[in-house]
């Protein structure tokens, strides 16, 4: 088993009195391609800024090839979006500077500048589009090949086009013994390309593992709308099933077999609008079914018997 | 490229708060000439009297510019952290308040030199390039201290502005005891001496005034959570 290269041991965040991480525990390897999903305001820049040493955690350790931060040059580099350059340097002078301060030479500029997929050395920052801008945010954060690279939402603003070279880019960089750590909502591109991912939710780690795991485990969520709601709750609660409500949008029952609920509804004659799945959009599915259980001050927990 | 000379470049790379180091060059050599030509005697706290201002305001601008926008963490990480970031970004602003306090300095004397009919006493023209030096150097490094403290670049200028000419002059009638630790009365004390040996007193406490911000800065940058936003 290899290394980690970024070891985070129950890391516990909190701002102005709010807990926004409880006890996270993560272990990324150097080569590979980790993925950070999670819904919105669940922690996941608030972890990332973590583990570069960007906020300091109220409890836990994070070490960087067993190295607390601050990380020296060339060990950790980060993207934390589009346009956070100053838009009237030049995006030329920009990738120099980077070059400079981690003792690059002309070829890791030409490399940045390729990368950017830019003609025009004249450009000012502020006069790219967004897609072009978070271009040049992933080519600065690869300059000089970091041990480990953190990526936060960056496939925002890209056409396929522009997704297609980042994703061969960031093979590259893995393969040359970089660590990708990136947190995005584009679940399809996490599951086509992260080798593990980390889900958070509500500020706790929920699942840590590769993502066929994760999805085999979760994707059996079975979707129901009824003529009659309050009947079809009072049934799958009396068999104990574990489901979750949306109003207007039916039950979600987790971890159900359809076929042993389709025979329990109509012994008790639940009349049926729809019945779907389990669900075959993999990550997605599976996340909003975690998001949904686990979200839910209704949601309760049983098995279907 | 050293790493002195990439700060440099990287400050200077984009335009606004350099222009303010050029203005304040154009101001004290503009103002020289006047008096000359109005047979008036020379004055450096007239000639130089807006260093503190324009030099803080170029401090505050250019530390906080990451700040504003959003080139913080990138820059922390990049140059090894956030103390390591800060004493750069001091370094730097003290280091160009310097030299554009110098040239306001030179091109001062060198504007009296050519106008005066009698020369100036020895050694005046030289106190008065160090004392235009050190005020801009000084004042451009507090600017940046004030920046990294507020973390915003325009709370940076707002706090140079208000201390300037709200606060400093409000202390100075109220609280006389300390007037001797007030930047700015510091500051033009410096500009006004007359030689060399009555440099030293004024320059020694600019400076540790100073360095008490700077320490401040340096200590909150530790400890405080680096944005990774625009602000």
């Amino acid at each position: 088993m290899k290394e980690p290269l970024l070891a985070l041991d129950a890391v516990t965040v909190g701002m102005k009195s709010r807990t926004i991480l409880s006890e996270v525990s993560l272990r990324l390897t150097p080569g590979g391609w980790f993925g950070l999903v999670g819904p919105n305001g669940c922690g996941k820049t608030t972890l990332m800024r973590a583990a570069l040493g960007l906020l300091r955690p109220l409890a836990g350790t994070v070490r960087l090839a067993g190295t607390p931060p601050p990380y020296p040059t060339r060990w950790a580099s980060a993207s934390f979006g589009p346009r956070l350059t100053h838009p009237r340097r030049r995006v030329r002078t920009e990738l120099r500077l980077r070059v400079s301060a981690i003792g690059g030479d002309r070829s890791d500029l030409d490399r940045a500048w390729a990368d950017t997929g830019l003609t025009d050395s004249r450009v000012c920052c502020g006069d790219l589009s967004l897609g072009q801008a978070q271009r040049l945010a992933v080519a600065t954060a690869l300059v000089g090949q970091p041990r480990l690279l953190v990526l936060d939402e960056p496939t925002v603003g890209l056409d396929a086009g522009a997704v297609h070279w980042l994703r061969n880019r960031l093979r590259r960089y893995a393969a040359a013994g970089g660590c990708v750590w990136v947190s995005s909502h584009d679940l399809h591109e996490v599951e086509r390309s992260a080798d593990e991912i980390a889900v958070l939710g509500q500020g706790r780690l929920a699942y840590a593992g590769p993502v066929a795991g994760f999805v085999g485990e979760r994707a059996v969520a079975v979707h129901l709308r009824s003529s009659e709601p309050d009947l079809l709750r009072r049934v799958l609660a009396q068999s104990g099933a574990r489901f979750s409500e949306e109003p207007d949008l039916g039950v979600t029952v987790h971890d159900g077999d359809a076929a042993q609920l389709g025979r329990l509804l109509a012994a008790h004659q639940v009349p049926l609008l729809s019945m779907a799945g389990p669900s075959s959009d993999g990550l997605r599915s599976a996340l909003d079914d975690l998001v949904t259980v686990a979200g839910r001050p209704g949601a309760e927990k049983g098995r279907i018997q | 490229m050293s790493a002195l000379g990439r700060d440099v470049l990287r400050a200077m790379s984009v335009p606004g708060p350099w222009i303010l180091l050029a203005l304040e060059v154009v101001f004290a050599v503009m103002v020289s000439l006047s008096t000359a030509f109005l047979h008036l005697d020379p004055s450096p706290s007239l000639a130089l009297g807006f260093v503190p201002a324009l030099a803080g305001l170029f401090g505050a601008l250019t530390g906080g510019a990451d700040a504003r926008f959003g080139s913080l963490a990138g820059e922390v990480l990049t140059l090894g952290g956030p103390v390591r970031y800060t004493l750069r970004m001091l370094r730097v602003t003290f280091g160009l308040g310097l030299v554009g306090g110098a040239v306001g300095g030179v091109l001062t004397a060198a504007t009296w030199w050519a106008t005066l009919d009698v020369a100036p006493p020895a050694g005046r023209l030289t106190t008065l390039v160090l004392a235009s030096a050190v005020a801009a150097g000084s004042w451009a490094l507090l600017g940046a201290a004030l920046a990294i403290v507020t973390q915003a670049q325009i709370g940076a200028v707002a706090v140079v502005l208000g201390y300037l000419m709200v606060l400093e002059p409000i202390l100075e009638l109220t609280m006389t005891g300390f007037v001797g630790l007030y930047p700015g009365h510091l500051a033009v004390e410096l500009l006004t001496v007359s030689g060399p040996a009555a440099l030293a007193t004024p320059a020694a406490r600019l400076i540790a005034v100073v360095a008490v911000v700077a320490g401040l800065a340096c200590t909150l940058a530790r400890y405080r959570p680096v944005p990774v936003t625009a602000t």
